[in-house]
């Protein structure tokens, strides 16, 4: 028994029982002669409660201490701050950029190693780019949409490009503008089809995987190649318009760039409309300078490399006049559209504007190269329609042919900017509008057309022997796509029906267009197309198609017809030129002709027969 | 032997902080348009384009994006004043795990999961990292000689 036990049995033990107040009484008159704490006296034990009870205090509780908590939260404070500020600037500043023009050329060669649009863009000069990511955004969502590419944010999936071994030097050519010349590297490309989309690889059916590089040191034979880097905002950028303006002064050995050009506020047009009417009259007068005073210097530097682009035009001259002129525009803050119509003449006879479409006079050249006036015929070049499957030109720009009557639907306006309170045209916003326009109204007969792959849509119509097939009302430059029932070893014959171009001129039945004919797995039956006086046998029984492609030039009107051999006119098994001859399509695209006649067939079997197939 | 599996799950939480932190130095995306910039510069280059990354506005991107690291520092802040397994952390450690989440949910979404870099997985296990050592059982770590 330990010693707080004893005591505490002590205490029960001693005494009487009795009553609580007695007991209060009691300690309260004891309290005078108190005992000393700590002191026990054993011998009155019964009667004397002890005055000191020992408590076991426990000790107080100590926190485990954290070694490096402060600093440790100090660090994630900083750390905030940073990550805040690092926020703030990417919110608010341009971005992108490198800290040396070596810098931005090697960040634009890793952005294609990545095959990354973004990155390259972030180093392309802002002023240049600004709308340019508008349009290839738009591309790319159209991409996915038609299923060119399987994903928008991979346009480039299955081509793989490689920048190594760069070495770059600089020259300065004006403040704020150095050029970077690649002293040495390469540039090698790769393709790997099965990462193409399906619709590629259908459209290339067959193709291998290729891999190929460049010397990008000597890219042009006779100078070294470079690219122009500018600093706008403290941050050096890659400049595609003063890398091309360099490389124009330095093919034509052209004088120095002046970059002391005058402000924004001393260039320029007061208004909008007057911009756009001040262009047209300096192109007409053949006044350069101040058709490149007009285009913003901040986007396309023009005017500092006039000398030099004046010595490249050298005595070439526009060749037209311009005797009406009206413009229309709508201003949106610093950016306005404008509309243009006007009209003129030139020395082939009268031209007009009509916001869209520009019409002229296009005299025909006759079989001996001759121009010959009383076969001219009017033509309209329309911009911002349907987009064409003849090339990456032609893309906006529409040729119609003559009768078609071509009138723009959609006007094609000419964007304008204003800097410093001045009004500028602005090109690349133009021409990016104009594709903005184009890209959208690609659709899937457009897209199948230029990769090849007509055959794969669904017919149009059926195609009925001996039945004549209207092209009258499409204006799309998408070929038609018929459908034919054959059956094997049919001879057939076709040929287009349209006004003649030239009267007399042997060659127009020729100028509708062209048929090509598919089986039903989709393969060519042969790989000539169907001309006239070119007669093609079929396989076999079974379904086929035939793709119409009619030509851009050709008028809206016209037909398109396929005989049997055996019932065709005879202006479709002998149309002039071949006189007496009939060709029949060889295995391999060529034609062979048997005649005794004199007169050179432009079938002739020594040449191959043009078989294209939709560009 | 508390003291040392205390310091282990505070140095577990700030392990998964730091990779928080350090997701933002990496590369997000692996191949195509944006597999060339790190981190802030990928999402800095696309606020300054303006565009619309498909499926996925700029402005949604940036702000989900810059939680990421910001909720990596806020975590260190937390375990330098409270310790790992105090309230603040836990709230700390579960917010990082659906920022994180999100983040590399919508990193898929725009890029697929194939073309995905270092950057979102390494933010992905910070956060997983920093999770598990804010709510550790306490048998774990609970001092057993009383």
């Amino acid at each position: 028994m330990n010693e707080l036990e004893r005591r505490l049995d002590l205490l029960a033990r001693r005494g009487t029982p009795r009553g609580a107040d007695a007991v209060l009484e009691a300690a309260n008159s004891g309290s005078d002669g108190a005992a000393t704490p700590g002191e026990i006296d054993d011998s009155v034990s019964d009667a004397t409660p002890p005055d000191v009870i020992p408590f076991v205090t426990a000790e107080p509780a100590r926190r485990r201490r954290r070694p490096f908590g402060s600093l440790i939260a100090a660090a994630g404070m900083a750390a905030v701050l940073v990550v805040g500020a690092v926020a703030v600037s990417g919110l608010l500043g341009s971005g992108g950029g490198s800290n040396s023009p070596e810098g931005a050329v090697r960040q634009l060669a890793d952005a294609v190693s990545h095959e990354d649009p973004i990155a390259a863009a972030d180093v392309l000069a802002p002023s240049e780019v600004g709308s340019l990511e508008a349009t290839v955004s738009n591309a790319e969502h159209r991409a996915a949409d038609l299923r060119l590419v399987d994903s928008a944010s991979a346009p480039l999936r299955g081509v793989d490009l490689s920048v190594d071994g760069l070495q770059l030097s600089t020259e300065p050519l004006g403040p704020d503008v150095t050029k970077v010349t690649i002293s040495s590297g390469t540039m090698s490309a790769r393709t790997e089809h099965q990462l193409f989309s399906q619709l590629l690889q259908r459209a290339m059916h067959g193709a291998h995987d290729e891999s190929s590089s460049v010397d990008l040191a000597h890219l042009a034979d006779d100078q070294p190649t470079f690219l122009v880097a500018i600093k706008q905002d403290g941050k050096w950028y890659v400049s595609a318009a003063y890398t091309v303006l360099e490389y124009v002064r330095e093919a034509n050995r052209g004088p120095a760039p002046d970059f002391d050009v005058p402000p924004a506020s001393a260039l320029g047009a007061d208004t909008p409309d007057a911009a756009v009417q001040d262009a047209l009259r300096a192109l007409s007068a053949n006044d350069f300078n101040r058709l490149f005073s007009l285009v913003a210097p901040d986007q396309i530097p023009l005017y500092a490399y006039r000398s030099s682009l004046a010595q490249a035009i050298g005595d070439s001259r526009t060749d037209f006049t311009v005797t009406q002129l009206s413009t229309s525009s709508t201003t949106n803050g610093d950016t306005a559209n404008v509309v243009l119509h006007a009209s003129g003449s030139t020395s082939s006879g009268p031209w007009s504007w009509d916001g869209g479409c520009l019409h002229s006079r296009d005299p025909n050249v006759d079989t001996n190269g001759d121009t010959n006036a009383s076969t001219s015929a009017d033509y309209a070049y329309c911009v911002s329609g349907t987009p064409s499957v003849f090339g990456g030109l032609a893309f906006f720009v529409l040729p119609i042919g003559p009768g078609r009557g071509a009138t723009s639907t959609t006007p094609a306006p000419i964007a304008v900017v204003r800097r410093d309170g001045r009004w500028f045209v602005n090109p690349v916003g133009t021409v990016l509008g104009l594709l903005d326009g184009s890209i959208g109204k690609v659709d899937q007969r457009t897209l199948y057309a230029t990769l090849g792959l007509s055959q794969d849509l669904p017919a149009d119509g059926a195609l009925t022997l001996g039945r004549p097939v209207s092209l009258a009302g499409d204006d799309s430059p998408a070929p038609r796509v018929l459908a034919l029932h054959g059956h094997a070893g049919e001879r057939i014959v076709g040929a287009f029906d349209v006004p003649n171009l030239a009267s007399g001129d042997d060659i127009e039945s020729y100028d509708g267009g062209e048929a090509t004919v598919y089986d039903s797995d989709g393969k060519r039956v042969s790989p000539g197309a169907l001309f006239p006086g070119q007669v093609m046998t079929l396989p076999r029984d079974g379904d086929y198609k035939v793709v119409v492609q009619v030509y851009g030039f050709a008028p809206a009107s016209g037909t398109f017809t396929v005989w049997h051999e055996a019932d065709a006119p005879e202006s479709a098994l002998h149309p002039p030129g071949l006189g007496d001859q009939q060709c029949e399509i060889t295995d391999d695209g060529g034609s062979m002709c048997s005649s005794s006649s004199a007169v050179s067939s432009p079938f002739d079997s020594s040449s191959a027969t043009t078989a294209t197939s939709t560009p | 032997m508390t003291a040392r599996r205390g310091a282990t799950v505070d140095v577990a939480y700030f392990l998964g902080g730091a990779g928080l932190l350090a997701s933002s130095l990496l590369h997000w995306v692996g191949r195509g348009a944006g597999s060339a910039l790190r981190g802030h510069a990928l999402v800095d280059a696309v606020i300054a384009l303006g565009r619309d990354v498909p499926g996925l506005s700029a402005a949604r991107l940036t702000v989900c994006w810059y939680a990421v690291p910001a909720i990596g520092a806020v975590s260190w802040i937390a375990l330098g004043l409270t310790g790992a397994r105090s309230t603040s952390s836990r709230i700390v450690a579960g917010v990082a795990v659906v920022i994180a989440v999100a983040v590399v949910a919508a990193f898929t979404a725009v890029v697929g999961l194939d073309d995905l870099a270092a950057g979102p997985w390494l933010a992905l296990a910070g956060a997983l990292v920093l999770a598990g050592a804010a709510f550790a059982p306490r048998r774990l770590v609970a001092d057993r000689s009383q």
